[in-house]
């Protein structure tokens, strides 16, 4: 062992270029990318948000640039401490420049082994250098207050994930197309505000924040969040519902794919089953009768199908078959068809409906409102 | 330079360098009669030498006054030949206790032992009237048990082993006597039970034992230094323990054991490095609460090595693998440190080792105190003064108390060793640098052997029922067998066949 | 006392040789060469390796035990058969380095990117040393503790469940491969994660009867080819068929997945465990060469091959310097392996033919 000690010495007088001493580095915990020139002329507007020790403070850069290393070079002048990617948490990209195509920046913080594969991909509404600066009432910075809505939303309702890890996949999968999370800005505080839609790296469509949890079911089975309901026909009335606790779990059939190519229209059947506790419910009918379960439940299912119905219709007339349908497609065909199938245009054409059968899991404490 | 750095490599981690042999101890070349005359001589300049004659029996006794006890003389000596005529006394001394001394060597070894030499009729008798004036026996400071039994080790040989022959009553139980220490003339005394312990082991440790050239011994764990394979490891290789039911239990498992004259410590063998783990302790609780104190020393093992270098890595090198949650927590209390985090690792590391030797060399109470001022005032000031951050003084304290959690004291000091070893490497190569260190303790132990028994069983070589019975502590219809270490014939643990 | 190996030891062996820098791009090397599906190809390819270990086994078998050198020297005179043993020991010896070499590149996309590579290949070195200068007991029992701390790591694979889709998979079979996939450039590409348990032909002196190396060989093979699918079938369900084929290592990436409440990022932890799994297969490249020279100078002072064995290790980890080169390295050199690993057994067991007619011929 007195050798190995020796050994060490030796190792010690060597360089250490590579320490990244907690303290001295800048971690970068937001990134946004967003178009800055005017008329046509391409430029890229970064923004990065540092949080500093202290937790209330925090540093945003923000320069236009040709292209994001450029940027990050301003930013590397700017700023006292070595600026780190290890700690990114939020990419998020303009409304313009994600309509445009973001797949270049992707690609560059892909490919940075120092990037996690849990940061979240976020498109904002509204400009991203304000949104990051200004103080909100929440607390804290921008950055933090982004960070914590986000991971709120993660860990109760983020459905589907929305981290770099699935965008990236379903990027690159052909049988389905990638969302991110909306940031939308409110004038003094932000608000997590439905999906985007993406084909391949380019935004096309928007599911409204209310309509997520559809969304949500549409595209896989789903064990967890709320589902609420506007008007549930129940009967004659209708009625505001909530569903908590949703369990659900989606059957796709569809037509034999034969002819696809040839342009034969395809037909989807999605069924989704459904259910949950129902613990607010504003009907006058009672609900201890087993009839009037039953009526409801009626009632419910038929509104989720439609409610799922115009999802649909978004996404067919975005052409983007966001919630996979194509997988399952394509698992039934010959692997040849399917390279020849463009399929988002086969999915626009098709005939898709939504069945749904909810289930009234229990009614809660009270049977009699 | 290269070379110099390979002849530096082969040294470490070398071949078992087993102790120069020359055989047994050089034996004295002339051999006088064991005269009175002579002996007298050999005791001159000694003020503890009595010489008491019986003038009618033309009797003359010699022995060292303060080793033997006043019962024991009056009994044995004043009591029996002051009033016998000369054949009665003849008749006495040809009987036990006493015995004829051959010569002069055996003569003056008897007398140091505490025996009073008997010059009567041109021969020479020996009789044992020595008394043990030793610490009596009480509990072990160094190895405490809640439950169990409390009883303790001394530094008197004979209560030891009359301990040992209390717990363990059968006529297999072999007691071999060795000498060892040229001048001290210390005796190591090898316990077994015949038919359970390998022979070749028995015969390999006696070998070694006799092989042994020093001057003398003074405690079991440092003889075992002396007869171990790999005498440049920072692994102890003998289990020593201070516990009487800690031995017995070794014993029967067919292990062998060794008292050494004036040493509380017996050093049991062969040993695995995972024996350090365990305590008799486990076998006292319920096999579900054993079992759950093993698993939780191993993670006081891991902590001990790793947890302090795995914060220099981390703050060093791998800044994302740190939580959302705990960064800047952890960047705010670094912030104010002005050393990087080796050195701050360090420095925290060895002030925790100046507190715990500073508490050793002290007596009990003052030692307290010591551990009171470092551990709070120090700690706090050092955070206050922006010395050190405080997560890590989380981290030094909790790697220092998992320490503790190792029953072994030496097996302890040696994995604090090893932890500045790792906290270096952490900080030169971050996690690579702590997983080579890892790899390099490894491939040390793996190359460990202990009477050529491998150090790692039951990892390596791999076998489950001694698994059963080291990292969990498996319940007693599971422990059928004997160790497998140990190479026993008999392996199941109720028979005890020849 | 001295201890044989016993079939576990050879088992691991196996595993552990075979484990090495090959398997970080295994799922991509899967997708590129077979296409969808491709597990089932490689599923294939083993069989392959089998049939090569089964002809390992008959040489074991004729050759009653003796070590390939006995064989070699029955057939052929020394001043033919040392220059075999040099070229075999200067070419096992580069396989090693290149292992080692590949590892540290990969390591250093990671982190310590501007460290400079050879020395953290200095110490890596330094670790092959003291295991090569040990008996080959003593590695073995280094090797079971390499094994444990590996073999635990498989059990993050339950992390994995939450993302894991079976739709993923596709229902096609081997559709889709890189232009050049399906061929014998691409199959040789797959098969190079076997590449190791060829080596067990040195093992034949270490082992008696009661060992059962065959079997342990058997089962070490078996052991890697279903962790292997493990790997292929996790990283198959976990991206999607495209994305595999564009992830450098995508092994790597999936342990980027892992995350703890006290710790994220695990692979930055995790990685570093395959050091030694590649340790080993460096360490038993050498010890092969070791083995060659050994017959050649049996009257070596101690220690002092083993020396210079790790020298050149260190000497040739120079040679490749950027990543590509030297995954090209190791590529190649596995090629060669493969066609040692089926060439040699063949000429073994020609030589016992040779060795056997002489044999009658001096009797008549």
């Amino acid at each position: 062992m007195r050798a190995f000690r020796w050994m060490l010495v030796l190792l010690l007088l060597t360089g250490c270029s590579d320490q990244r001493i907690l303290e001295k580095v800048g971690f970068i915990r937001t990134i946004a990318y967003d178009l800055a020139g005017r008329d046509g002329a391409k430029l890229l507007k970064v923004t990065i948000s540092i949080p500093k020790t202290k937790q209330e403070e925090s540093i945003v850069y923000s320069a236009v640039a040709r292209t994001s290393k450029q940027a990050r070079a301003i930013f590397d002048r700017q700023n006292n401490r070595r600026l780190v990617n290890g700690q990114l948490r939020q990419i998020v990209f303009g409304e313009a420049l994600a309509r445009d195509g973001i797949w270049s920046h992707l690609d560059a913080i892909m490919r940075d082994p120092s990037v996690g594969i849990h940061s979240h991909v976020v498109v904002a509404e509204g400009d991203t250098e304000r949104m990051m600066t200004k103080k909100y009432e929440q607390g804290g910075t921008a950055g933090e207050y982004i960070d914590d809505l986000l991971r709120a939303e993660s860990a109760s309702r983020d459905i589907p994930h929305t981290n770099l890890h699935s965008f990236i996949r379903d990027y690159y999968d052909d049988g389905i197309e990638p969302v991110a999370t909306i940031l939308k800005e409110l004038p003094n505080s932000l608000m997590v505000d439905g999906l985007a839609l993406f084909r391949k790296d380019r935004y096309v469509g928007r599911i409204q924040g209310v309509d997520k949890m559809y969304f949500g079911i549409l595209r896989d089975s789903v064990h967890m969040g709320d589902l609420n309901m506007e008007g549930v026909k129940m009967g004659e009335e209708s009625v505001p519902i909530s569903m908590s606790y949703i369990r659900s779990h989606r059957k796709i059939r569809f037509s034999s794919p034969k002819g696809l190519t040839q342009g034969k229209r395809l037909k989807v059947d999605i069924e989704i089953k459904l259910r949950g506790s129902m613990l607010e419910y504003y009907g006058q009918e009672p609900l201890d009768s087993v009839a009037n379960q039953r009526k409801l439940e009626a009632g419910m299912s038929k509104y989720v199908a439609k409610k799922c119905q115009s999802l649909i219709g978004i996404m067919q007339r975005s052409k983007t078959d966001s919630i996979g349908l194509g997988q399952h497609v394509r698992n039934a065909m010959h692997y040849r068809d399917w390279k020849k199938l463009d399929w988002n245009e086969t999915f626009a054409a098709a005939d898709i409906t939504v069945r749904a059968s909810v289930k009234i899991k229990d009614i809660g404490k009270l049977i009699r409102s | 330079m290269m070379f110099r750095l390979g002849k530096l490599l082969l040294r470490l981690l070398s071949a078992p360098r087993s102790p120069t042999s020359s055989g047994a101890p050089p034996a004295r070349t002339d051999q006088p009669e064991p005269t009175l005359a002579h002996i007298l001589k050999e005791f001159d300049k000694c003020m503890d030498v009595s010489h008491r004659r019986f003038a009618s029996l033309g009797m003359d006794v010699v022995y060292l006054s303060y080793l033997v006890g006043n019962e024991e003389l009056y009994r044995d000596i004043i009591q029996p030949f002051s009033k016998a005529s000369e054949r009665e006394a003849a008749v006495i001394l040809d009987n036990p206790p006493y015995a004829e001394a051959k010569d002069a060597t055996a003569c003056v070894d008897g007398i140091l032992a505490g025996r009073a030499a008997i010059f009567f009729r041109d021969k020479t008798y020996l009789v044992k009237i020595d008394t043990s004036t030793g610490r009596s026996i009480e509990q072990s400071e160094s190895e405490t048990v809640i439950s169990g039994p409390h009883d303790g080790f001394v530094e008197n040989m004979e209560q030891n082993l009359s301990v040992l022959r209390r717990r363990i009553k059968s006529s297999h139980l072999k007691t071999i006597e060795l000498p060892v220490g040229e001048i001290s003339r210390s005796n190591v005394v090898l316990v077994y039970l015949e038919g359970i312990a390998n022979d070749e082991l028995v015969q390999m440790l006696i070998e070694r034992i006799r092989s042994v050239e020093i001057d003398s011994i003074m405690d079991a764990s440092m003889f075992v230094q002396l007869i171990d394979e790999n005498p440049d490891s920072v692994f102890p290789q003998f289990l020593t323990t201070e516990r009487p039911d800690a031995v017995a239990s070794k014993i029967l498992g067919g292990r062998i054991a060794g008292f050494v004259d004036g040493s509380p410590s017996v050093f049991c063998t062969p040993t695995s490095f995972f024996d350090f783990f365990s305590s008799p302790d486990d076998y006292y609780q319920r096999w579900l609460l054993g079992t759950s104190l093993r698993v939780l020393r191993l993670f006081g093992f891991l902590i001990t090595i790793c947890f302090t270098a795995f914060y220099v890595s981390i703050t060093t090198f791998h800044y994302e693998m740190i939580p959302h949650t705990m960064l800047l927590n952890l960047t705010e209390s670094r912030s104010r440190v002005p050393f990087p985090p080796l050195i701050e690792a360090l420095l925290m590391e060895g002030t925790i080792e100046l507190l715990r030797e500073a508490g050793a060399r002290l007596p009990t109470k003052i030692g307290q105190t010591i551990g009171i001022v470092g551990g709070i005032v120090i700690g706090q000031a050092a955070v206050q003064a922006g010395f050190t951050s405080n997560i890590l003084i989380i981290a030094v304290a909790t790697s220092a108390i998992a320490s503790f959690v190792i029953p072994s004291y030496i097996m302890s000091a040696s994995l604090r060793l090893i932890r500045f070893g790792l906290i270096i490497l952490a900080g030169i190569l971050g996690n690579l640098g702590l997983i080579m260190g890892i790899g390099f303790v490894m491939i040390h132990l793996a190359g460990i052997t202990n009477l050529g028994t491998s150090y790692l069983t039951p990892l390596a070589p791999f076998n489950f029922g001694d698994v059963l019975d080291t990292f969990v502590r498996g319940p007693f219809w599971a422990l059928r067998k004997r160790p497998s270490i140990v190479k026993t014939k008999n392996k199941v643990r109720t028979k005890m066949r020849k | 006392m001295k201890e044989k190996l016993n079939r576990f030891h050879i088992g691991i062996f196996i595993y552990m040789i075979e484990l090495d820098v090959t398997v970080f791009s295994l799922p991509r090397l899967v997708a590129e060469n077979f296409g969808t599906n491709g597990w089932l190809g490689l599923l294939a390819l083993s069989l392959v390796a089998f049939a090569n270990i089964g002809l390992i086994h008959f040489v074991y078998r004729l050759g009653k035990g003796r070590s390939i050198f006995q064989i070699i020297e029955t057939a052929l005179p020394k001043w033919c058969a040392y220059p075999l043993y040099v070229l075999l020991a200067g070419f096992w010896l580069s396989v090693g380095a290149f292992i080692g070499k590949d590892f540290i590149l990969i390591f250093q996309m990671l982190a310590f990117q501007s460290t400079d590579s050879m020395l953290i290949f200095f110490m890596y070195c330094l670790m092959a040393y003291f295991l090569l200068i040990k008996d080959l007991y003593s590695i073995m029992k280094a090797v079971t503790l390499f094994f444990i701390l590996t073999t635990a790591l498989n059990g993050l694979f339950p992390f994995f469940f939450q993302e894991w889709k079976l739709i993923r998979l596709t229902t096609s079979f081997f559709q889709d491969a890189q232009p050049g996939g399906h061929s014998l450039y691409g199959m040789a590409e797959m098969y190079t994660v076997f590449v190791g348990y060829e080596l067990c032909m040195l093992m034949f002196p270490y082992v008696n009867e009661k060992s059962k190396l065959f079997q342990g060989v058997y089962f070490g093979q078996l052991f890697t080819v279903f962790l292997q699918q493990l790997f292929v079938w996790v990283s198959f369900g976990f991206f999607s068929f495209p994305e595999l084929k564009v992830l450098s290592y995508p092994l790597i990436h999936t342990l980027e997945y892992v995350e703890f409440p006290f710790i994220n990022r695990m692979e930055n932890l995790i990685f570093p465990f395959f050091l030694f799994s590649n340790l080993l297969s460096t360490v038993f490249f050498s010890f092969a060469s070791m083995l060659c020279l050994r017959r050649i100078f049996p009257q070596a002072r101690p220690k002092l091959i083993e020396f210079f064995l790790i020298l050149g290790v260190f000497l040739l980890g120079y040679i490749p310097k950027i990543l590509r080169q030297s995954e090209l390295l190791v590529r190649h050199s596995y090629f060669i392996e493969i066609g040692i690993a089926i060439v040699l057994p063949l000429l073994l067991l020609l030589f016992i033919k040779v060795g056997q007619w002489r044999q009658k011929e001096v009797k008549v």
